[in-house]
């Protein structure tokens, strides 16, 4: 660990898992507040900023526009593709990491999103570059790129796909994952084998992942201890359990990592 | 053939598991069979020894232990099917597990240099398969592959086995494979929660039951019927392997020898689109195997199934297989075809690189 604890109170760290509770504050408010134990009026939240501490590492892209023999070099050599292995943002903020409870709280009544995540390719590029999507949800794969991509997931509990997508198909295929995962897997294109992007897939609302200023927010939480899981595709598993004590007042984190985390 | 000696890496808490007994098949006793399974690495990477023991309680319970295996998807068989497991047992300690290792990880002493490696059943995931991407095989679909072994490859035919043997030797690759399955989601578990909750134990269980059993009823069928493979056909199908995706992979001449060319398969090891030129097609030289790995794909390589992108056009798929059995076979019929071209995909790419200085 050996770094400095970024001043809120509410989040305290285990370094093993079964490890004791740092910091756990505000408890009793809990119970003054007297919280409903109906979990939908449940309005605590976890939220926050990711930032990368140090000089972040320099990633070239990946492929350059009009690169000589990149495949399907009209469409996927027309720009830069850039390295989205490590995006940063205003303040080093780190985009694209989960933040997410491994299991949802007691109690939690599971409520399917009816909209789909789309999954979209263009530029030879998987757009979103990170998704989160409970089972049981549609996933839209669609294509708006004039060539064709094979879409190829590596889900560790589900069954995987891989399948050809046809150019500019967007009416697209439906996709349901059927189980949790234990964390984000890896949904590849083998024809542009630079397209990589990652899905999390919970039974449960309670994720998220940065935007493009390392900010996230999970909502909905009901007050107590929670532990998180925090992941990114560099980094790894940044925290495997991270005790959190939710108390429907709850104020912005800051989580800071070395840049030798991401390969900086 | 092969001198067998068994691999067991020692294992500090468990000296058992060096422990040998002797199993008899057919003619004599000829090979050891160690008293437990090994634990995979994950498992023996868990910090907390008493979850890694509870871990192995559990997958005893409901997988056996070499001295009794048993199958997840039959919990509740009798002492026929018992003896059934134990005579598959001895055909494949006597002809399997140098390849296939011991747990059926694959890794058998002489699995080393094999490209491609033996499989690893523990994954759950077979290649040559009649039913969709990503779900399990058809038992009937493993007792085809071990029947005709895969051409090409270092997997042998074992067509002169009996049937019995045969069938009791698949049933005893299924009980690695579901133990593998089994051991991983829970050692998945252990990791991630630092427990075993028996509710959780148990829904890794219902799936592994739900997953073989789906698989019988999944069988997948061309999309029309088959039409007559004649040269007219391949010449379409020519066409659709340059148009529909496929040269991306395999190279417009089929041979896969192109530099970027190179993906992972499931079992985390390199892989090549096929050469489909070599005369050796692995998953079956019959047009319903090739119409099945274009439709499907190929279970835990990076070739994908066109059976979404070709629907509205399934006569498609035919030209395919027309193409592919033609090009395969030309070798046979003496035609030679130049080994080793190494070429950009596109022609705007080619002419830049000829453009360059
Ligand atoms: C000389 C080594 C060798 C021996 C002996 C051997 N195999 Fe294999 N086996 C392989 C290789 C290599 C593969 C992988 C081929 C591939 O990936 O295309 C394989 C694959 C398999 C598969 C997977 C098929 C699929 O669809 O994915 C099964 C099942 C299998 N073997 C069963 C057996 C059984 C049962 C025996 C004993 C009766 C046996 N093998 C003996 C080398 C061997
Ligand atoms: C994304 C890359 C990719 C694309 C696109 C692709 N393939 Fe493949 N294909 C592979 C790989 C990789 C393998 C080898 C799998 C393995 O490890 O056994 C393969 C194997 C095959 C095989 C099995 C060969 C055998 O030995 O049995 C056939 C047949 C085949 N491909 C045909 C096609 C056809 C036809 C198309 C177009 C409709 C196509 N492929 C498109 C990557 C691809």
């Amino acid at each position: 660990m050996g770094r400095d604890m970024t001043g809120f109170s509410t989040v305290g760290r285990c370094p093993r898992g079964r490890g004791r509770l740092w910091t756990a504050a505000v408890i009793a408010a809990v119970a003054m507040i007297g919280v409903s134990d109906r979990i939908s009026a449940a309005d605590g939240r976890f939220h926050g900023r990711i930032v990368l501490e140090g000089q972040a590492p320099d990633l070239a892209p990946l492929v350059t526009k009009d690169q000589a023999n990149v495949k399907d070099r009209e469409v996927c050599g027309a720009h830069d593709i850039p390295d989205e292995s490590l995006v940063l943002g205003k303040d080093n903020g780190i985009a694209h990491v989960f933040v997410f409870l491994r299991r949802a709280p007691k109690g939690y009544r599971k409520q399917v999103p009816q909209d789909p995540v789309i999954l979209d390719q263009k530029g030879c590029v998987f757009l979103p570059h990170t998704a989160l999507i409970q089972v049981g949800q549609k996933v839209l794969i669609r294509s708006s790129d004039p060539i064709q991509h094979n879409v190829h997931s590596f889900p560790k509990r589900n069954g995987s796909t891989n399948l050809l997508i046809e150019p500019n198909d967007q009416k697209g295929i439906e996709l349901v994952y059927r189980r949790a995962e234990a964390g984000p897997i890896q949904v590849k294109c083998d024809i542009h084998a630079w397209m990589s992007s990652w899905h999390l897939v919970l039974d449960h609302p309670f994720m998220a992942v940065t935007d493009e200023n390392g900010e996230f927010s999970i909502d909905g939480l009901p007050p107590g201890r929670h532990r998180f899981r925090v992941w990114h595709e560099r980094g790894g598993l940044l925290e495997k359990s991270l005790s959190v004590t939710i108390t429907g007042n709850d104020e912005p984190v800051t989580l800071t990592y070395p840049a030798s985390k991401f390969g900086g | 053939m092969f001198i067998f000696m068994p691999v067991l890496r020692s294992r500090m808490a468990v000296p058992a598991v060096s422990l040998l007994l002797l199993v008899c098949v057919g003619s004599g006793c000829e090979r050891s069979v160690p008293v437990e399974w090994e634990s995979s690495e994950l498992v023996d990477a868990l910090p907390d020894e008493q979850l890694q023991q509870q871990l192995r309680d559990i997958l005893v319970q409901h997988c056996g232990t070499v001295a009794r295996p048993r199958l997840v998807t039959r919990p509740d068989a009798g002492i026929e099917f018992q003896q059934h497991l134990k005579h598959g047992q001895a055909v494949y300690m006597k002809r399997c597990v140098q390849c296939h290792g011991v747990t059926g990880d694959g890794n058998g002493p002489v699995a080393g240099h094999m490209y491609p490696r033996p499989r690893n059943y523990t994954k759950g995931i077979f290649k040559f398969t009649s039913t969709p991407y990503g779900t399990r095989p058809r038992r009937a679909d493993l007792i085809r592959t071990v029947r005709r072994g895969i051409t090409g490859t270092s997997m042998p035919s074992f067509d002169r086995l009996p049937e019995k043997d045969l069938e009791a030797v698949v049933d005893y690759v299924l009980v690695l494979t579901q133990r593998g399955e089994l051991e991983y989601q829970l050692a998945m578990e252990a990791e991630a929660s630092e427990e075993l909750d028996p509710e959780y134990v148990q829904e890794y269980v219902d799936d592994i039951v739900t997953g073989w059993q789906e698989a019988e009823l999944a069988t997948t069928w061309p999309l029309s019927p088959q039409p007559i493979l004649d040269a007219e056909r391949a010449r379409a199908g020519r066409q659709a392997f340059l148009s529909k995706g496929c040269s991306k992979c395999h190279g417009e001449d089929g041979r896969g020898h192109t530099k970027d060319n190179i993906g992972l398969d499931s079992w985390g090891f390199a892989t090549r689109a096929a050469d489909l030129t070599s005369g050796m097609l692995h998953g079956g030289q019959e047009p319903l195997d090739v119409y099945r790995r274009i439709l499907n794909g190929i279970n835990g390589t990076p070739m994908p199934g066109f059976g979404h992108a070709l629907q509205s056009e399934p006569e498609t798929i035919w030209d395919l297989v027309a193409y592919v059995l033609e090009v395969s076979n030309r070798r046979r019929f003496g035609e030679t075809i130049p080994a080793g071209l190494i070429k950009p995909y596109d022609t705007a790419a080619r002419q830049a690189e000829a453009e360059e200085p």
